[in-house]
């Protein structure tokens, strides 16, 4: 049985620069539960002048603080370990129960920058944070702290990487407050956002400012549109942006299309192309359930039309 | 060109070969850091991008020193050049440069201290094949002259090459440092190439390498040293103005160098890996390149559009083919159905290419002694 004290409740002074769990993330059940029958875990704290230092367990502590309690079981840890040991063997016990996330795996970086961490004690972190020991690599996790708390909370709740959460570094904090507005209305997935703002960044290269206003001007019509379904109003503010960002790519298509849709060609012959443009020519998909269909073919295929609109097809392909 | 070292992490193996004592000896105030590779290792991965360009790693390569150039897959055609690794990073920084995104774990200027070991590998490959014709270079994973002034390494490489047949050395740059060349007695199978790009593109997005001015007088030099010489249009980029530049720069090509001393002229057009695109928007922001329009091609680089690629292929193709009819031309990385639309014929496979090469070389330098060329030889790969 782990020895623990029983102590007032005032006697505890959390030390929130060791909480590396959101705040905001409430567990309603543990709360009910200590209003019940108190904490029956003891909380870590460290002995200094002045009361107790908590460095982990933050929801319970707030729990019994809500509940009304006074007093509240401790286990006081070793002084003759650093207090990192500690904390090393409170995040061994998180990660048993689920990873952390990118978020958290940053404010536990900062942490230990700001404690000094030796070389030992940060390769163990890493290793139990599963991340390679990397300096360039913890630099870049530790920035997403940087960004605003509605991001980190769309990068916790999303369970984002740290690839798909530098899609917001660098963007200012308006573009930020757009995109992600916009990805709570559509309930954009990551790899839909990063799409978005990429286009959008990259409209917006030289006016670092203004990210968000490159999104297209009747976006909000487009999000409020209760008629369309989620995909499709994706799907035409993507398309907005594409024909922005990739002018001469989006004429050429649109031109291809026209050309293809002058040939009104039979209803079962498609013709369709590369879409990257690599491939030359065309490609041509036709299904016949008759001979009819086999002399409709050959009657179109005919046509001065469609071979002179053909020829010009190749010619572009 | 100005190298500026100010960090050398020496491999404890290094210290007291030839080229070590030689990197050392030019750079006196430089006080190396001598450990084992796996220690150096380590620390090199705390290295930026800018920094390694300053930082010199001096090893040696205990594998594969000379590779076909992994080139790109199909339906693009590749030359079939064989890479001597013997230097890996460059001093210069290029908007573009694909070794950002290659060499990213390692982004230190690396000296191999065993060349050696990559000659017997040269040797070991002419003897494997004695039907073929090699092309071999120093210029994919590094500028084969940029740290000439330190190394000598394309001066030993001429002095060995002298002595070989059927074989040819290619020194790529985007420098100047011709120096070491001009001392040597010039045998007929090294040939000396720049990559050329209008002025505009070198001044932002070359940095640190020489002039196009520069480039030329060098190319000049070295003709009036009887090198052979070769100028890689690539990357070419899709820049405001583009066609009067590119006219340009052929132009003051061919008002500097005979064309007869030309071996070879190549166009490719900018062509990268997905994740370059992310690391040219962090270090490049304003860089023209991000503007363009790029397609994801069938081998998954981003590439322009065909129509736009066709435009620049046949704007630099007749430029070059007006002052120059006779010069080998090829393409780097583009399919078969390009070649055919512009030059109006295509190669069947890489072999083909590798082929062609060395068909022409027999046919214009006769001075290369090229065996004669055993067709089947082509069709093995090694």
């Amino acid at each position: 049985m782990i020895p623990f004290s029983l102590v007032a409740l005032r006697t505890i002074h959390p030390d929130t620069r060791f909480r590396f769990t959101s705040p905001g993330n409430k567990n309603q059940a543990l709360a009910e539960s200590i209003k019940k029958r108190g904490v029956l875990n003891p909380l870590p704290v460290w002995k200094e002048e002045g009361g107790l230092r908590l460095i982990a367990g933050f929801s319970r502590f707030e729990a019994a603080c809500e509940a009304g309690h006074h007093r509240m079981p401790v286990r006081l840890l070793d002084p003759n370990l650093p207090l990192l040991v500690h904390l090393l063997a409170e995040v061994e016990s998180h990660t048993l129960a689920r990873p952390l996330n990118l978020v958290e795996k940053a404010r536990l970086l900062r942490l230990l920058k700001e404690e000094n961490a030796d070389d030992e004690l940060l390769k163990d972190f890493c290793f139990l944070l599963d991340l390679p020991l990397q300096q360039r690599l913890l630099h870049r996790i530790e920035a997403v702290l940087e960004l605003s708390p509605t991001v980190l909370d769309y990068i916790e709740t999303n369970s984002l990487s740290l690839k798909q959460a530098e899609m917001f570094l660098g963007l200012s904090q308006t573009a930020l407050e757009k995109f992600i507005a916009l990805a709570a209305a559509l309930r954009l997935r990551p790899r839909e956002l990063s799409e978005i703002i990429t286009l959008a960044s990259d409209l917006s290269r030289e006016d670092r400012d203004n990210e968000g206003t490159f999104l297209p001007a009747h976006m909000a019509e487009i999000i409020e549109d209760e008629k369309l379904s989620r995909e499709e109003r994706l799907r035409q503010i993507k398309q907005a942006l594409m024909e922005q960002r990739f002018p001469w790519l989006s004429g050429y298509r649109r031109e291809l299309e026209e050309l293809i849709r002058a040939l009104r060609s039979p209803a079962r012959l498609r013709l369709d192309w590369d879409r990257t443009l690599e491939k030359p020519g065309l490609e041509l998909w036709l299904s016949l359930a008759n001979l009819k269909d086999v002399d409709d073919f050959e009657i179109w295929l005919k046509e001065s039309r469609v071979h002179d609109i053909l020829n010009e097809l190749f010619k572009r392909l | 060109m100005d190298i500026r070292i100010s960090r050398i992490y020496l491999d404890k193996r290094t210290v007291s070969t030839a080229l070590a004592q030689k990197i050392l000896s030019a750079l006196p105030q430089v006080t190396p850091m001598v450990d084992h590779k796996d220690t150096l290792l380590e620390q090199l991965l705390a290295e930026s991008l800018p920094g390694g360009k300053r930082t010199l790693f001096i090893t040696l390569d205990d594998g594969e020193m000379v590779r076909p150039c992994p080139g790109t897959t199909a339906p693009y055609l590749c030359c079939r050049y064989s890479v001597i690794t013997i230097t890996e990073q460059c001093p210069m920084d290029c908007t573009y440069c694909i070794l950002q995104q290659y060499l990213w774990e390692r982004p230190v200027l690396t000296v191999y201290a065993n060349p050696e070991r990559a000659l017997n590998q040269v040797d070991c490959l002419l003897s494997d094949h004695p039907g073929r014709f090699f092309r071999f270079g120093t210029g994919e994973l590094a500028d084969s002259l940029a740290l000439e002034s330190l190394t000598g390494q394309a001066a030993d490489l001429i002095k060995f090459f002298a002595l070989r047949k059927n074989c040819l050395l290619e020194l790529k740059t985007k420098s100047d440092r011709i120096e070491s060349l001009l001392s040597l007695k010039t045998p007929g199978n090294i040939v000396v190439s720049w990559s050329l790009n209008p002025p505009k593109v070198i001044r932002v997005m070359e940095k640190g390498s020489a002039t196009m001015e520069e480039r030329l007088q060098a190319a000049r030099a070295c003709q009036e040293r009887d090198y052979l010489l070769g100028f890689h249009f690539d990357p070419l980029l899709l820049v405001e103005d583009w066609e009067n530049d590119y006219e340009s720069v052929v132009e003051s090509l061919f008002q500097v160098v005979d064309p007869a001393r030309v071996a070879w002229i190549s166009l490719g057009a900018l062509r990268f890996p997905p994740s370059l695109w992310d690391i040219m928007r962090t270090r490049f922001p304003d860089s023209p390149i991000l503007n363009g329009e790029f397609i994801r091609g069938l081998d998954g680089k981003m590439r322009y559009p065909r129509p736009l690629r066709l435009k620049l292929f046949h704007h630099l193709t007749r430029q070059i083919r007006r002052r120059a009819p006779d010069i080998l031309l090829y393409f780097c990385m583009e399919p078969p159905w390009v070649w055919q639309e512009v030059l109006g014929f295509a190669p069947a496979s890489n072999a083909e290419v590798d082929l062609l090469f060395a068909r022409s070389l027999a046919h214009r330098f006769p001075q290369l002694h090229i065996e004669p060329i055993e067709t089947h030889a082509y069709h093995q790969s090694w």
